[in-house]
């Protein structure tokens, strides 16, 4: 499977690091779930990331209280669910001795009898009528407030999705202001050299391309844009051309727009006298295709 | 492997996923105090460092199914949870994280091993020891994209502006950084 220098050195350590925003993550993952060998380089990158921030922090060690709090957290949950056992049922009560049938009286009488105790009795009942009513109100009025909370909450969700809708949008506009900062600020570095590169046959005007060399590093980048979408079965290839000589300097997709950025790799000559970009078969060619040279620019 | 208990992360793992706390415990025991160390690193506060170290090891209880063995090691893969967890409190909190460069601000806190462990703290802080000589050896010029990336939270985009590097020169000192990294940790381990 090819090797997509784009993703293996320009997002591969920042994924290790963690350091990549969600496209970018959702990019390399796409890219390693059908790659083994890609996922292995992968996992050994994730693994320098781990060594390194094991070397770079010293150990503290967490109050007791810490690991007894999650540890019963993890028991209560670990313990198998017990099956619902019906409560027991209480001990049969003794049969109650048969009273015999008091004498009926009006509920006046209660109050009138002499008995202050049963008088007691019977208005700690009326209070308790009284008592529950205003409680069934108040269980009313509680119930429409839960309702009313509900719609509010709904409501709040609502404008929370709204948003976050917002929220993204705007990260991706900042996303790419803030990569055309970089590239702004790459081309006003010193020490960067940048030639602009354009089409080669006439046919696709708008294809344009730059080529920078970070004069530090000796990185040469090459950035394309508007570039006509190759056909299936096809891939973009980059040259440096030295005199007359053609020397492949790697392959590189473009997006559906026809943008690409591509880290030139192989075995480059220190200086050469132009670059080019053509089309080839997927694999790439041993020199470029006649015909199917898209960009070309003079190294100044 | 872990050659004091002959149990590896790995192994642990399975077990957790089948629902053993013992395992779960063992793995606690191992990793806290380095993930308690990453997290304070972060958020610079003691107390709230344990709760999200707390909550980051629930993590692993609650979604150890999902744990790939093949994606990686289990310490990169609980460090990126304490590491997010971490994060994610700053956001909350809507202040960028500091890096404790400050040796005097390190000491503030505890550095000593959990003391039912002191076995494993001891294998832990020897393979640390060796690490930190390995990352001696590393530029500061890398060192700082590293560690701009992995405790400050940020990408590279923002790497290139805080620094005011090129991005492709943050891309090769990430690269080469953990790339010198693991070959002096191989130089190390070999003498």
């Amino acid at each position: 499977m090819e090797r997509n220098q784009r993703i293996e050195e320009e997002l591969f350590p920042f994924y290790a690091l963690d350091a990549l925003t969600e496209e970018e993550r959702a990019e390399v993952d796409g890219y390693v779930a059908g790659n083994p060998a890609a996922a292995a380089r992968l996992a050994v990158l994730m693994r320098d990331a781990a060594d390194l921030t094991m070397a770079t922090t010293p150990p503290i060690a967490p109050a007791p209280a810490v690991k007894a709090g999650l540890m019963a957290r993890v028991a209560a949950d670990a313990r198998p669910a017990t099956p619902q056992v019906a409560a027991a049922a209480p001990p049969p009560r003794p049969a109650a001795e048969p009273r015999p049938a008091a004498a009926r009286r009006s509920w006046r009488d209660w109050f009138t009898s002499g008995r202050p105790a049963m008088a007691l009795t019977a208005f700690a009942l009326v209070a308790l009528i009284v008592s529950a009513a205003a409680v069934a109100r108040l269980s009313r009025q509680n119930a429409a407030q839960q309702e009313q909370i509900a719609a509010l909450q709904a409501d709040d969700a609502g404008l929370r999705a709204q948003l976050d809708a917002l929220t993204n949008e705007n990260e991706v506009l900042r996303r790419g202001l803030a990569e055309r900062e970089d590239l702004l600020a790459q081309f006003r570095h010193p020490g960067m050299r940048t030639v602009a590169i354009g089409d080669a046959t006439g046919d696709h005007p708008a294809a344009v391309g730059t080529l920078t060399t970070d004069m530090a590093t000796g990185e040469t980048t090459l950035r394309v844009s508007n570039l006509p979408l190759p056909s299936s079965g096809d891939t973009y290839q980059a040259w440096v051309i030295v005199g007359e000589t053609p020397i492949s300097a790697g392959m590189f997709v473009v997006d559906a727009n026809g943008n690409g950025t591509h880290i030139l790799s192989g075995e480059l000559p220190p200086e050469f006298d132009a670059i080019g970009v053509s089309m080839e078969p997927e694999g790439g060619s041993a020199t470029p295709t006649q015909g199917k040279i898209i960009l070309l620019g003079r190294m100044l | 492997m872990d050659q004091m208990t002959g149990t590896s992360d790995e192994e642990l793992m399975a077990r957790v996923t089948a629902r053993d706390p013992d395992a779960f415990e063992r793995l606690y025991d191992r990793y806290a105090p380095i993930t308690l160390g990453i997290i304070v690193r972060i958020v610079q506060d003691r107390a709230e460092a344990e709760e999200v170290l707390q909550e980051s090891f629930w993590r692993v209880w609650n979604q150890a199914a999902t744990f790939d063995p093949a994606k990686g090691l289990f310490r990169a893969w609980l460090f990126s949870i304490a590491r997010r967890q971490a994060l994610d409190l700053l956001r909350r909190r809507n202040v960028r994280p500091q890096a404790a460069r400050d040796e005097n601000e390190e000491r503030r806190f505890e550095l000593t091993p959990a003391p039912d462990n002191v076995g494993e703290a001891a294998e832990q802080a020897i393979a640390a020891e060796q690490m930190r000589g390995a990352l001696g050896r590393l530029s500061g010029e890398q060192l700082q994209v590293l560690e701009l990336a992995y405790f400050k939270g940020l990408t590279r985009q923002e790497i290139a502006r805080t620094t005011g590097l090129p991005l492709g020169t943050v891309h090769t000192r990430a690269r080469l950084g953990l790339q010198n990294l693991r070959s002096f940790m191989g130089a190390a381990n070999d003498e």
